[in-house]
């Protein structure tokens, strides 16, 4: 009722002044990092399938320390707590993705603690972070436990035996109980792929849909992934062509640089095998959606977000190709956040009318 | 989907739906106008009158000192009953003149003659525009004639006209497109002729198909001009943006629409301009856009300059849960603390809205929209970054004083930061030391 404002000269209390704009997009940092929880949870749900309910434990466990963790921070430090803002979540989640199904409690709660405190909150907190925190915990975790995380072998479901799904819950947080076997990148299975004529450890469908293959919990398929993937896309958190430049140069570098020898039989692999196994196995689709598109960790502008993936792509590609480490994608990521920076220093927009 | 024509860019929910169909309703005369003296860019004006002198609707109140500058005229006739400062919507104290409402409604003797634009030089018209006080409508307020009055160094060989109206809730412009479709052309042609050129652009964004035909019709049968249809996009009608979208030129930085050759005048101020030069009818009234989620009745009006805040709430109805009052539109507007600041020439429109002003704000977050969507190409984050610990020097370095304070890095972004507050801030700061050095 217009009748009852009081519409005197001395209202300035009554109505709230501020500058412009006065209307505000509804996206907040806790409504896009929990969008990212949600584009993760086919990968959460593939993982509960290929390993059974020990990989929804540990995810559980890995978010719920994570979130503790920054709330036990932030409240030592006297600190706003922003602990429940999604991206803490996020963290835990991918903590747990990059790691093996036959991961410990240790590994997890260390990787976060690592991560949050070391790798985010000594730098400032959410968006003063030079790295990618669940990469942080992960390159901490892969030095400290060297046997678990040494990538050549590793559990999938079968490896587990069991039939006892609700058994599993409790059951084999030791390490030790699983049966472990050759995850893709390790040089065993990499040779049954450029052996043209033998047969593969692993088919490329094995690869795309996740099944039988070992892997860290979260990296196994490259079809729950995409699919997490697209929905960022389509919500604009993410910029399409970063996994897209990202993979495509992994694929391209290891179609054009020759793996040296011919298969066991004389013969050479069809010349698309080892780029398009080499695009999905391992880590690089997880780290190429979920990572090398971390925005705190990348660089701003469009173009500086090209040269981040490029960059990513030709280490990865490298250290797969050239180091003596099967995986290469945390560590890839990890060396392009330092240079994060200095690209951004020199891909700045144009300024209009410049 | 076509294509965007310019950069960045964001896409707020148009909110236009309440009083696109609405239209232009005289509103009934205010008890007592308060005209200020500076309702433009540029010097303020001199007062022409004294208190208890009468006035004529249409009579001079305010003489303009200086080449940018322009008059101010009585927008009702009465008696002048003080001329003192009073709260301006741009802030503080500006003096003004407070005219009470007399009997008559009636023009001054010299006002609303019907002129014959064929006998008129470009400078006979130049000098008209001047006389009525006209000013761009847009927002801007800068005076027409001197827009009008490029250098011979600089030619120029397109006008635009800005019918893009791409801040959200507005309709006025829309509305004088539709309803007054002759006049407005008549006022382009009139400062087609002033520019002497023979191209004349009328950019219209795409979510008002019936103003875009009304102007078609209108507009294509001369010779050289045309009506672009332009994709929804805020802020399209940002002079800069509007010549880039609509020419695919780039005014250089720091300089003016007339350094890439074009001219850019806004649909209200050629309606404005054709009644000024074809009926002398000096600027004493606009439409205004009353609308918002907190507003009963939203509407159109055809309001006089000087009518207090308060007329229009009223007249428009208001709900309990009204907690904001803007002038303009919502992503550039002012934030106003009182009702009695009174419409001046560049008030677009009133927004009624509900909720309170964002303020909480955290760190950025490097998402990188304020980026995306910058129309100048600048970068908002790290302006933020530096605005925001004060490094005022190391701002100007980030290209700063760029900014066309559109704020659509501040609507995009997700850690809520007053961005183009502290762009604001900057400037003046920068601006203060620049002086005393």
């Amino acid at each position: 009722m217009s009748s009852e404002i009081n519409m005197s000269t001395s209202t300035a209390e009554a109505l709230a002044v501020s500058t412009s704009p006065h209307i505000r997009d509804e996206a907040t940092v806790g409504s896009i990092m929990w969008k990212v929880v949600l584009a993760l949870s086919p990968a959460l749900m593939g993982a509960v399938y290929f390993f059974g309910y020990r990989a929804l434990m540990l995810a559980v466990i890995s978010m719920g320390a994570a979130i503790a963790i920054e709330t036990l921070w932030e409240w030592l430090t006297k600190r706003p707590v922003t602990a429940y803002d999604g991206s803490a979540a996020v963290t835990g989640l991918l903590v747990a993705f990059v790691l093996p199904a036959n991961a410990s409690l240790g590994m997890i709660v260390t990787a976060n603690l690592v991560g949050l405190v070391v790798g985010k909150h000594l730098f400032g907190g959410l968006g003063n972070n030079v790295w990618n925190p669940a990469l942080i915990g992960r390159a901490w975790v892969h030095f400290c436990w060297p046997a678990e995380m040494n990538m050549s072998e590793w559990p999938t479901l079968a490896n587990y035996g069991a039939a006892d799904i609700g058994g599993r819950l409790t059951a084999n947080i030791a390490s030790a109980d699983a049966v472990t076997q050759a995850t893709p990148l390790n040089s065993k299975a990499i040779a049954t792929v450029l052996d043209g004529g033998g047969e593969r450890m692993y088919s490329l469908a094995e690869l795309f849909f996740g099944f039988n293959r070992p892997g860290c919990l979260g990296e196994t398929s490259v079809l729950l992934l995409a699919i997490g993937g697209a929905y960022l896309i389509s919500q604009k958190l993410i910029k399409w062509y970063v996994p897209l430049i990202y993979i495509g140069t992994v694929g391209l570098m290891t179609a054009l640089i020759p793996y040296g020898k011919a298969g066991v039989d004389g013969s050479w692999p069809a010349p698309w095998t080892m780029p398009v196994y080499q695009m999905m196995a391992g880590g690089l689709v997880i780290g190429a959606f979920y990572m090398a598109t971390d925005m705190v960790t990348t660089p701003l502008s469009r173009k500086g977000q090209v040269v981040f993936a490029l960059g990513c792509g030709v280490l990865t590609a490298s250290i797969r190709l050239f180091g003596g480490y099967p995986e290469g994608v945390a560590f890839s990521i990890l060396i392009m956040n330092s240079a994060v920076p200095l690209i951004d220093r020199y891909t700045q927009p144009r300024v209009y009318g410049t | 989907m076509m294509a965007r024509r310019f950069r960045g860019g964001t896409h707020p929910d148009d909110r236009k739906a309440p009083t696109a169909g609405r239209p232009v309703q005289p509103l009934e005369l205010p008890a007592e106008v308060v005209l200020p003296l500076a309702q433009h860019i540029g010097a303020p004006c001199e007062a022409a009158v004294e208190k208890g002198d009468t006035v004529h609707k249409g009579d001079l109140v305010g003489k303009p000192k200086g080449f940018v500058s322009v008059p101010v005229h009585a927008s009702i006739g009465g008696t002048v009953k003080k001329v003192e400062p009073r709260p301006h919507p741009l802030g503080g104290m500006v003096p003004s003149v407070a005219i009470e409402r007399g009997e008559s409604d009636e023009w001054a003797s010299w006002c609303d003659k019907p002129q014959d634009p064929a006998d008129m030089s470009p400078e006979d018209i130049r000098k008209r525009l001047l006389g009525m006080g006209l000013v761009g409508l847009g927002g801007a307020t800068f005076p027409t004639h001197v827009k009008l009055s490029p250098p011979d160094d600089k030619p120029i060989d397109t006008l635009v006209i800005n019918g893009v109206e791409c801040e959200p809730y507005l309709t006025s412009d829309h509305r004088l497109m539709l309803e007054h479709t002759d006049a407005v052309v008549d006022g382009i042609e009139l400062i087609r002729k002033v520019l002497g050129v023979e191209r004349v652009i009328v950019g219209i964004e795409a979510n008002k198909p019936d103003a875009i035909e009304a102007m078609r019709k209108k507009v294509e049968t001369r010779p050289g001009w045309s009506v672009d249809e332009l994709p929804v996009m805020y802020p399209q009608g940002g002079e800069k943006q509007l010549i880039k979208a609509t020419l695919g030129r780039e005014v250089p930085s720091g300089k003016l629409p007339m350094d890439a050759g074009v001219v850019v005048h806004n649909v209200g101020t050629c309606f404005a301009a054709a009644e000024a030069v074809l009926r002398n009818r000096p600027l004493i009234e606009r439409v205004v856009t009353v609308t918002g989620d907190a507003c009963e009745n939203p509407g159109n009006f055809l309001v006089r300059l000087g009518t207090p805040l308060s007329n229009l709430v009223e007249a428009a109805g208001v709900t309990q849960e009204l907690r904001r009052v803007i002038l303009g539109g919502p992503m550039m507007g002012l934030a106003q603390s009182r009702y009695d600041v009174p419409v001046i020439k560049g008030t677009s429109g009133v927004l009624l809205l509900t909720g309170d002003a964002q303020r909480a704000y955290r760190d950025c977050i490097r998402c990188g929209r304020c980026l995306d969507g910058c129309p100048a190409g600048l970068n908002p984050s790290l302006l933020s970054v530096q605005l925001e610990a004060r490094r005022y020097p190391d701002a100007a370095e980030t290209n700063m004083f760029d900014c066309i304070e559109c704020g659509v890095c501040t609507y995009v972004c997700p850690s809520k930061r007053p961005i183009v507050h502290w762009v604001k801030w900057g400037k003046g700061e920068v601006n203060k030391r620049r002086k005393k050095a």
